[in-house]
């Protein structure tokens, strides 16, 4: 469908959230709601999420926060302090869901835990994040995505299937994360669903090791099973100038590489069928290789892209976004923050009947204090003064 | 939260019912997600099946790959460009509440399949399409599996960037964008319920699995419009006397813990990790403990370290990870058997405590629910759905 602006609500316009997430996982798993129209009250603390402190920043405010909060309000509270604890729990009675990614247990220790918000609010729907599960012996473990690639199996696997299958990659991207906030923005919804049908809430328990297992199927079922023909290699291919992927997997893929390489007696030559499957393989992509040796990975991909069978060059990024599919998708879009505007990524789907998109405010650190407290709670500004003269509500911040 | 209490209310998609056209990793996981939480996923097969059946490994013919994506759904096996069969999955799509896809985008409009087509017959259905570049624009019919969509998002790259060592992009592992995908299908589709809910009306989504990669990139997408003062140190692998382990001393406190751990507190006045030296020292900090880590094995070490407080990890197979005491407790590793006998696979990672959220125990077999499926939506009886099979419309394994 074309990507035009809707002037129709998003699918989860009127929804409430109170945030106390952190980093990556949560803020992504809420950006994702707001994207489809949910109020975001992110709750943070003095310090402010530690993100906002994260490279690369211009003139104090980080754009690596801005792509993960755009869209959120921010109210900023001594969560230390009981009056503090006192007002989320009338905010939490107004909401629809609280989300949170701290180490299991120190929201109980707040008195902010599933029992506490439940008490003040039957029907709210509790998401949490963490490395391990909120309960068992692993779960009070430090966990940061690369600590789960590691430990969940990733790593390994990864290693597996390279040239050098000795030695672990570095950590890079950190997919557990923003995988783990998918997950937990997916469940949020089947629950909100649930609560509209049924009236209940719900409590929501969230492991990034387990969601890498389930990313690592094939892993888990030839751990214990003889193979009978493993798995083809998907090795990069090597042009005059970059490097391209093709996977040839289906017979008709098959025959349109031949076809587009000029080469049709590589179907008879290198039959990808058991049992010389992945000799032939391995030959096959040799071929391909000495023939995308006098072009451009642009023009291997141009040439066997528009004959059918599925490849793609190996881009940077920005090369990516700049596609022509890109804009016309509008797979990136600028936001601001008060320091200027910046390109983030979109999200990755699109509603054709309401809105889908990040939206273009970043919020500075508290920047919605007295807008929430009075406006949601009812809180004179008299009152909001004294809460901030005594340090229950921080100021906000307009410079950073 | 429970230790995995025993749920015994409905899941939170009970009552809604799924048509799933799709194939391989990313449209099945989808469906799969919506199955643990109590949909009915009818899975439409054509007379070959999902490419994935045939995929190793497999025992007696049977693939688990296939079992560990598709457990819990219903199998109907039809021909779509048979008109016969079309018409009864035109009236199988006049009953669901859902639709999931993906094929190349365009395949199941010439099948008379696309949501413009389905809309016409039932209003407030909620479509949704995967692709690789997104249903419509210069690049849709562009065919895309998950290594395909890797290269060509920038995600390969970005990796490449991490393991300065390396001359060339990694061999494709793992299948990310596909199940990455997967998990924004299941949250568009919830909440384009939740929505149907509240106003009544359907909805299309459209979901890009280049996208998905390229939301996983947001330090490099900023990175690139402003320079970052510093780099981010290496996050290498030390090896150990039998293996490797990751240790991340990220804050000063980490950092101290580390330190007293390995009984090296002189660490934490020789490499400094804050101020200019900070890269250069976290590099030295990682060989300190690698030395360190020479006489130990890779368990002993992620002990010590880990004990200690400092953020670690063993490098872990996945099948010893599904294993180990934590994933017990919250039984991450649960059985479930097709035709060929029982096997393991991961539970899907979220729990809801109020209500069911794990994998169906079945793995269909091709076809295998042709009958039930037309007899309980369409009330065709079973001599109805016999003549069918005879006449070749309905095809079995």
């Amino acid at each position: 469908m074309s990507i035009q602006a809707h002037t129709t609500p998003g699918a989860l316009e009127g929804v409430r959230v109170v945030d106390f997430t952190g980093v990556i996982a949560g803020p992504y798993a809420t950006r994702l709601m707001a994207d489809l129209g949910a109020e975001v009250i992110k709750i943070e603390p003095p310090v402010g999420d530690l993100l906002r402190q994260t490279l690369p920043r211009r003139k104090g405010r980080s754009t690596y926060f801005g792509q993960l909060n755009a869209g959120k309000k921010s109210i900023c509270l001594n969560l230390k302090d009981k009056r503090a604890i006192d007002l989320v729990l009338k905010l939490a009675e107004k909401s629809d869901v609280a989300v949170q990614n701290f180490r299991p247990g120190v929201m109980r220790e707040f008195g902010l835990g599933y029992k506490d918000l439940k008490a003040v609010n039957p029907k709210i729907i509790y998401c949490n994040m963490s490395g391990f599960g909120q309960e068992g012996p692993a779960s009070d473990w430090a966990a940061f995505a690369p600590i789960i690639h590691a430990t969940s199996g990733l790593d390994l696997s990864m290693m597996a299937w390279q040239e050098d299958n000795k030695t672990p990659l570095n950590g890079s991207v950190p997919f557990a994360d923003y995988m783990t906030g998918v997950h937990g923005n997916a469940a949020i919804l089947a629950a909100l669903f649930r609560r509209e049908r049924t009236g209940r809430g719900e409590e929501i328990d969230i492991a990034m090791t387990e969601v890498m297992y389930n990313a690592l199927t094939n892993e888990i079922q030839e751990a214990k099973m003889k193979m009978q023909g493993a798995r083809l290699k998907y090795r990069a291919i090597k042009a005059k100038e970059g490097f391209f992927v093709v996977n040839p997997l289906s017979p008709s893929n098959f025959a349109d590489l031949c076809k587009s390489c000029g080469h049709p007696e590589w179907q008879t030559k290198y039959p990808l069928q058991v049992p010389e499957r992945l000799k032939n393989w391995e030959n096959l992509l040799n071929e391909v290789e000495a023939w995308a040796s006098e072009l451009t990975a642009a023009q291997a991909e141009q040439i066997i892209g528009a004959g059918g069978c599925p490849v793609g060059r190996l881009r940077r990024v920005e090369e990516a976004l700049a596609e022509p599919q890109a804009q016309f998708r509008i797979s990136s879009l600028e936001v601001e923050d008060g320091n200027g505007p910046f390109t983030v990524a979109n999200t990755p789907l699109r509603m054709c009947d309401s809105e889908s998109r990040i939206r273009e405010h970043v919020p500075f650190l508290g920047e919605h204090n007295a807008q929430i407290l009075e406006n949601l709670l009812g809180v004179t500004p008299r009152d909001f003064a004294a809460l901030v003269e005594s340090g229950v509500v921080q100021k906000e911040k307009t410079v950073a | 939260m429970s230790k995995v209490v025993k749920m015994t209310a409905p899941g939170a998609l009970s009552g809604i019912r799924v048509l799933d056209f799709s194939g391989a990793v990313a449209g099945p996981f989808g469906a799969r997600l919506l199955a643990d939480l109590g949909a009915e996923v009818v899975k439409v097969e054509a007379p070959n099946g999902d490419l994935l059946r045939g995929m190793t490994p497999r025992r007696k013919g049977r693939s688990t790959y296939f079992g560990q994506i598709n457990c819990g759904k219903k199998s109907l096996c039809l021909d779509l460009k048979d008109k016969r069969a079309l018409d009864l999955v035109l009236k199988l799509a006049e009953k669901t509440d859902v639709v999931l896809q993906n094929f190349r985008p365009g395949v199941m409009k010439r099948l008379k399949l696309g949501y413009t087509d389905l809309r016409k017959i039932n209003p407030d259905i909620i479509y949704c399409s995967i692709s690789g570049y997104g249903q419509e624009g210069p690049a849709a019919h562009w065919a895309a599996y998950a290594p395909i969509v890797h290269a060509s998002s920038g995600f390969e790259h970005a990796i490449l960037s991490y393991n300065k060592n390396l001359d060339r992009p990694l061999n494709g592992s793992n299948a990310t964008a596909d199940y990455l995908a997967a998990t924004f299908a299941m949250g568009a589709i919830s909440a384009a319920l939740l929505k149907r809910e509240r106003t009544g009306k359907g909805e299309e989504i459209d979901i890009s699995m280049t996208e998905a990669m390229q939301n996983l990139l947001a330090y490099e997408i900023q990175e690139l419009q402003f320079k970052a003062e510093r780099a981010r140190p290496d996050y290498r692998p030390i090896r150990a006397k039998d293996g490797f382990i990751l240790v991340l001393p990220l804050s000063a406190n980490n950092f101290r813990d580390l330190a007293n751990a390995c009984g090296h507190p002189e660490w934490l006045q020789k490499f400094p990790l804050s101020g200019a030296e900070r890269m250069k020292n976290f590099a030295l900090v990682l060989s300190a403990v690698e030395e360190w880590a020479a006489t130990r094995t890779a368990e002993e070490a992620e002990d010590i370290i880990r004990e200690g407080g400092c953020p670690c990890a063993r490098y872990t197979d996945v099948w010893s990870a599904m294993h180990g005491p934590q994933a017990d407790f919250r039984e991450s590793a649960v059985e479930v058997e097709d035709g060929s006998g029982p096997f393991m696979i991961p539970a899907s990672p979220l729990r809801l405590n109020q209500s069911h959220s794990r994998p169906g125990r079945y793995v269909a077999d091709l076809g295998e629910h042709n009958a039930e499926v037309l007899q309980s939506w369409l009330g065709l009886s079973p001599a109805d759905t016999s003549r069918l099979a005879e006449s070749g419309v309905l095809f079995t394994a």
